[in-house]
């Protein structure tokens, strides 16, 4: 009896001393700090829940998630306090590290995110990605000092980081602005000899020809600006951002959906946005506007005109009224056979927002009509705007394919001259981009930019 | 004894399994005695104003996202009374609100514009009536691509004629009249927003509805052309803002004959900044027009915050081009700003709103007005914190008492999706 008695006693002792070690846990957690907002996407008050539970015993990695979590819904005070976390449980969780820092930095304490970012600059390990990489935290770093107008040490800081493009960029850009453009060319050439496609080094290259009275070369730079397109980022704001925002919530729905819709299962996608806009029936979430049109899209892939219908007049009643609502409406009365009717709201949606399947529609009706002329217009229109798309796109090849067949069918358009001229100067073709720029003149004397290439080249 | 035994063992046994049920019950429960740490807060808010300003929805029932880009107050319809001018995003449309017997109803003027920016009341073909000059984005959210436009509504006896005057640019945010060649005609300032390519314009009237385009400077981000006489010399000039990572203001010295000189008459190295749009106005009373700069667009961010330079400028015209730039507002998110004499003490005071301000609290100000003693020291006095979101603000006295009154246009872009407002004004009822 007695063995038994000191055997409980044992087993009472132990669980007394686990529940005082649980009850001391319990009593000095750290509590999540979750937004006491009404939230517009009624998802989310489960998410962060989920994630909180995750993260009140969890580890740094779980702390780091709720961050994420809720600085993808743009509670930057929250997440704060849960990167916070996550970095003094792990001191050297660099992503933790770099997310507060961003937080403090997004709120407007500047000077604060700057003693951040150094201490993220310290632990980052080397990674293959920009993003929250120590070259990005330097890069905040320099930004910082831009933002409280400290330009030289701005400069110093993006000067020393400069084979980070992004830092490259503002240091060339802060020569620039100061008008030392002399200084900053070679900068700005190294970067474009990598990356010659570069929008903003091609437009910070036309300033600081501009400024060295080197107009020639300005003017062919700034030609091959409107070529060029946006691929070195200079704010990572969003690129860091919208992944944490599509991880969870409505948005994390919508990328099922979305997912669905490219293996085409539009069935299913048709029912989850159905489910999805129940869900968001009583709020006024953004969302619900930009899935109603999905769902329009997708219906009219599955040739439901009455759905479309009911969908756009629902768009309608909620004050919606645009091109792409005119054009699916359109569709929808296509699909029906009302033809009359299809035309007139395709020809509304033509005139707000052209866009080639739009001629294209149009130009296969006038051509099931006998109206060869029409057919033709719109057809020509369906390759003007080819043509640009190719020559902004810098597929000049392909941009002197579509003037072609644009020549043919809408010979009297100016702007298909124009852009004729364009490409053919981008070819090197001077005699043949004049005589194009002056049949656009000719066609069109109000048409400035093709006076001027025509006078310049006439300058050659 | 051995009963004594059992029960002891029993008194145990229960213990044993007491202990934890009970812990299993009551320590999960237990609360963390570590205190809740504090979350940042920012955001703004101003003592309420003392002038009383009465809300007054001119659309009590707000139906979906409203997407206000423009308010203006004029006589649209030439009856003698006010009306409010609207270019709305969302319904892709131009129209105005007039006041009848004390109820202010929408009348539709054009249709299928996609995404305008601001209408021009003008009267540009010199027939007597007014035309509308809508300057059409293409798309109100971040767009790079060709899809912007001016065009001319030609007004006739059977009604609006649409003219497209300037297509293949990028997203027009702002068109302003003027007759800069000195040929008596109206000629147009252009600005091209974009996003990361735009530039500033002008169109040479050349009669029968043509014009001809003139670069003034290629730079991404212009968002108003302002146009006046800033030097003095007798001729209109214009000044444009230029934004997106630049942040700098122009202008452009009218030499005569369609020539333009420009320069640049600011800047700075801090690239959120924000600017927002550039107004021109005599706000000191000294008989030039002065510039005032609402800084506060924070659009980048998928989640928009106020930022501490956030707020309003003002660049006080000392003539010779030179622009003395004074910070007379930190209003959080400021997107758009209106001159006139709120207080009716003959100075001109400033109406701002705000479309960023830390919506998450419901005291921070949506619209503010900053009074003027006199000798443009400001003080910012909140009128509202509800609609939020407003992008745009103008002054003017709507209700013909004659005391100006404010109306603001909401933008719902962003998060979070309450306290929707579509046309609000916010009629002066003097002081308390």
């Amino acid at each position: 009896m007695q063995g038994v008695i000191r055997l409980l006693l044992v087993v009472i002792l132990g669980e007394l001393a686990y529940c005082g070690y649980w009850a001391a846990a319990q009593l000095g957690r750290y509590e999540p700090v979750l937004p006491q907002v009404v939230h517009d996407d009624p998802l989310l008050d489960n998410e962060f829940k989920s994630l909180a539970d995750a993260a009140r015993w969890g580890n740094s990695l779980d702390w780091q998630t709720l961050g994420e979590g809720l600085l993808g819904q743009g509670f930057y005070g929250e997440a704060e306090l849960a990167f916070r976390r996550a970095v003094e449980l792990n001191p050297e969780n660099s992503l933790a590290q770099f997310s507060l820092a961003f937080c403090i930095d997004r709120t407007g304490r500047v000077d604060e995110s700057s003693r951040e970012y150094l201490r993220a600059i310290e632990i980052t390990k080397p990674s293959k990605s920009p993003v929250a990489s120590a070259d990005h935290s330097r890069y905040q770093l320099g930004r910082n000092a831009l933002r409280k107008e400290q330009a030289a040490e701005a400069e110093r800081i993006f000067h020393e980081a400069d084979a980070f493009y992004p830092s490259a960029y503002q240091y060339a850009k802060l020569l620039v602005r100061s008008g030392r453009a002399a200084e900053a060319l070679p900068t700005i050439d190294r970067v474009l000899e990598a990356v010659p496609n570069s929008l903003k080094f091609t437009a910070l290259r036309m300033h600081a020809l501009e400024q060295l009275g080197r107009l020639p070369e300005a003017h062919a730079a700034a030609r091959k600006l409107e070529r060029s397109e946006y691929v070195i980022p200079m704010d990572f704001s969003s690129n860091f951002v919208t992944p944490y925002n599509k991880r969870i919530g409505i948005q994390k729905e919508e990328e099922v959906c979305e997912q669905l819709w490219t293996e085409k299962h539009f069935d299913a996608v048709a029912r989850k946005l159905n489910e999805l806009l129940v869900i968001l029936e009583p709020t006024s979430n953004m969302q619900k506007y930009a899935l109603r049109l999905s769902l329009i899209k997708v219906e009219y892939n599955r040739r439901d005109a009455d759905a479309i219908l009911a969908l756009v007049e629902r768009a309608n009643a909620d004050g919606d009224s645009d091109a792409e609502l005119l054009q699916m409406e359109g569709a929808a009365y296509a699909i029906k056979g009302n033809m009359d009717r299809a035309v007139e709201l395709w020809l509304r949606a033509a005139l707000m927002s052209p866009n080639i399947p739009l001629h294209e529609f149009l130009a296969k009706y006038y051509d099931e009509q006998g109206d060869a002329v029409k057919r033709d217009e719109q057809l020509g229109y369906a390759a003007v705007l080819k043509m640009k798309v190719s020559y902004w796109g810098n597929e000049l090849e392909a941009a002197r394919e579509a003037v072609a067949a644009a020549k043919k069918l809408v010979p009297e358009n100016a702007t298909v001259w124009f852009y004729s001229g364009e490409i053919e100067q981008s070819l090197g073709n001077l005699d043949q981009a004049r005589t194009d720029y002056a049949r656009c003149i000719e066609l069109d004397p109000s048409h400035g930019r093709a006076l001027r290439e025509y006078r310049l080249l006439e300058g050659v | 004894m051995q009963n004594r035994g059992f029960g002891q063992v029993a008194l145990l046994l229960l213990l044993a399994v007491v202990i934890p049920l009970a812990a299993w019950k009551v320590i999960p429960a237990l609360p963390t005695l570590r205190s809740r740490p504090e979350v940042y807060s920012g955001g703004t808010t101003y003592p309420q104003s003392e002038m009383v300003f009465r809300k007054l929805s001119l659309e009590p029932e707000v139906r979906g996202l409203p997407l206000v880009t423009n308010v203006q107050v004029a006589d649209v319809d030439g009856d003698g009374r006010q009306d409010v001018l609207v270019c709305d995003a969302q319904r892709n449309a131009v129209s105005y609100f007039k006041e009848d017997g004390g109820t202010w109803t929408e009348v539709p003027l054009i249709q299928d514009v996609a995404a305008p920016a601001h209408a021009t009341l003008v009267d540009v073909d010199g027939d007597g009536d007014q035309d509308v000059i809508v300057s059409v984005l293409g798309n109100i959210m971040p767009d790079d691509n060709v899809i912007g436009r001016v065009e001319l509504f030609e007004n006739t006896d059977e009604g609006f004629i649409r003219h497209v005057i300037l297509d293949d640019v990028r997203r027009v945010a702002d068109v302003q009249p003027g007759d800069f060649d000195g040929d008596g005609d109206v000629d147009l300032a252009v600005a091209v927003f974009g996003y990361a390519r735009g530039g500033v314009l002008w169109l040479e009237n050349l009669g029968d509805l043509q014009f001809l385009d003139h670069e003034l400077l290629n730079a991404p981000g212009t968002i108003h052309v302002p146009v006046a006489d800033f030097d003095d010399d007798g001729d209109l000039d214009i000044t444009a803002i230029v934004t997106q990572d630049e942040e700098e203001l122009w202008g452009f010295e009218n030499l005569g004959g369609g020539e333009f000189r420009g320069r640049r008459l600011w800047m700075t190295e801090n690239f959120d900044l924000g600017s927002a749009g550039l107004v021109a106005a005599d706000l000191d009373g000294d008989g030039d027009q002065d510039l005032i700069l609402p800084a506060g667009d924070n659009l980048e961010d998928l989640d928009a915050y106020p930022q501490p330079y956030h707020g309003c400028y003002w660049f006080e015209n000392r003539g010779d081009w030179d622009f003395q730039i004074a910070r007379i507002s930190d209003l959080g998110g400021t997107y758009s700003a209106a001159v006139g004499d709120l207080d009716g003490d003959g100075d001109q005071d400033v109406a701002l709103v705000s479309m960023t301000n830390n919506w998450y609290r419901t005291d921070t100000a949506s619209v503010v007005w900053l009074e003027n003693d006199g000798h443009q020291q400001f003080t910012t006095w909140q009128v509202d914190s509800d609609p939020i979101h407003l992008i745009t603000v103008a002054v003017g006295d709507l209700n013909g008492d004659g005391q100006d009154d404010i109306v603001a246009g909401g933008l719902n872009l962003r998060k979070p999706f309450q306290r929707l407002g579509r046309v609000t004004a916010w009629i002066n009822e003097g002081k308390k």
